[in-house]
């Protein structure tokens, strides 16, 4: 059953991807849609292998992009850097604890659109940066 | 830390993102597509899903048979209103298929053709403004065709187009910029470009003259400085104005006329 936790989490991360696309109800509600999949990230990077989180920056942000106006691939690699940073420190980490888990969501959350933004504006590309960007971190 | 496997591993991932990144334009598109054609079967399932919702509120009908069994005023009262609520979602989704047809047949572009289409899928990031709808190149979509919401409001145009679903760019991101004019006695030509940072109805029509004479309220229409966008769809209003670059050009922020956030069903014009 090696195989299956990495499965849930690809298929979740899918589900994710989906449903941040065909479900309106939170933008109408914040303003901005909640991003689901550096949360994805830390669940990952806490239980799972590195083949996993390689696996889901991977195929999470390509599936992210295709259905975004991002350029294709530019969400794999903040991905990437989240999921290495928590991965790398886990063992110090309190992984049991749900304070713990919260505060690498937020935490996840921030970093990771963060550096998207950063790597869109490095490429020349022009996001629209304002309050329904800040609410991304949310 | 790691083993070295797993640096060749992370490298690959790297490496792999960075030739994705720097592919060319159409192949990323082509790429695009076909990595969200996953997503196909979950269309399939949502549609699925909606359509078990409306069988189980069916089935949650014959409920009044029971209550008509003990309580026959009850069960007339509630008969009639179940009729009243259905008569009004009838005569709702009837005046607003008269108004559509009465667009297409009125208001349309003159020579244009126009297609309905439903929204499918939106934007999952913040910054920027697309969606997806359901319709593709095998209905002779291209790039570039302007769209319109239902009343017959500019909306944006179509930036990507697959074999069954097509993505538009809405106005107010930066990749859609529309050559328009404001309705007043200047006809003072402008560019609307991006929305602002607190309010995505709002957009900024920016490269209008200094002397334009803008005033709040006046109309914001297509004007005919475009190869995209036919003449004369009404935008917005204009919210106020203000003098930039030292005097030399103004820029009036606009208030759409279109709600980009409850869109449903929009109008795409074919190029005639």
């Amino acid at each position: 059953m090696k195989w299956a936790n990495p499965l849930l989490i690809l298929g979740g991360a899918l589900l994710a991807v989906f449903w941040e696309s065909a479900f309106h109800g939170i933008r109408h509600l914040l303003g901005a849609q909640v991003d689901l999949l550096p949360a994805i990230m830390v669940y990952a990077s806490l239980t799972a292998s590195l083949v996993t989180v390689s696996l889901l920056a991977l195929l999470g942000g390509l599936w992210f992009d295709s259905l975004s106006a991002n350029p294709l691939g530019v969400t794999v690699i903040p991905l990437l850097i989240c999921g290495l940073g928590f991965y790398s420190v886990r063992e110090l980490l309190l992984r049991d604890q749900p304070f713990a888990q919260m505060m690498l969501g937020l935490v996840a959350s921030v970093v990771t659109p963060l550096l998207v933004l950063i790597t869109l504006l490095t490429t020349g590309k022009q996001p629209l940066v304002g309050l329904g960007t800040l609410g991304n971190s949310w | 830390m790691f083993k070295r496997p797993h640096y060749i591993g992370l490298g690959l991932v790297v490496l792999m993102t960075l030739i994705i990144l720097n592919l060319p334009p159409r192949t990323t598109a082509r790429m695009k597509l076909a990595i969200s054609s996953v997503f196909l079967p979950l269309f399939g399932l949502a549609s699925s899903g909606h359509q078990v919702a409306g069988a189980v509120a069916d089935a949650v009908t014959p409920r009044g048979d029971l209550l008509k069994q003990n309580e026959n005023l009850r069960r007339e009262n509630q008969e009639l209103k179940l009729q009243a609520t259905r008569f009004g979602e009838l005569e709702r989704e009837n005046t607003r298929w008269k108004q559509l047809w009465g667009w297409q047949q009125s208001a349309a572009p003159k020579g244009w053709k126009v297609k309905l289409a439903n929204v499918v899928l939106r934007e999952p990031a913040n910054w920027w403004k697309t969606l997806q709808i359901d319709l593709g190149s095998r209905n002779g979509l291209t790039n570039n065709m302007p769209v319109l919401s239902p009343e017959g409001y500019l909306v944006g145009r179509i930036s990507a187009v697959n074999f069954a679903n097509s993505q538009v760019v809405l106005l107010g991101d930066q990749n859609c910029r529309v050559p328009a004019v404001v309705e007043n006695e200047t006809r003072a030509s402008g560019v609307i470009g991006p929305s602002g940072p607190l309010d995505s109805s709002l957009v900024e029509m920016g490269y209008l003259p200094p002397n334009a004479n803008i005033k709040p309220g006046q109309n914001v229409a297509t004007s005919a400085n475009s190869a995209i966008f036919p003449k004369g769809i009404p935008i917005g209003k204009v919210v106020d104005a203000r003098s930039v670059d030292y005097g030399l050009s103004s820029t009036a922020r606009v208030k759409l006329s279109a709600n980009l956030n409850s869109l449903e069903e929009l109008w795409v014009l074919l190029t005639p």
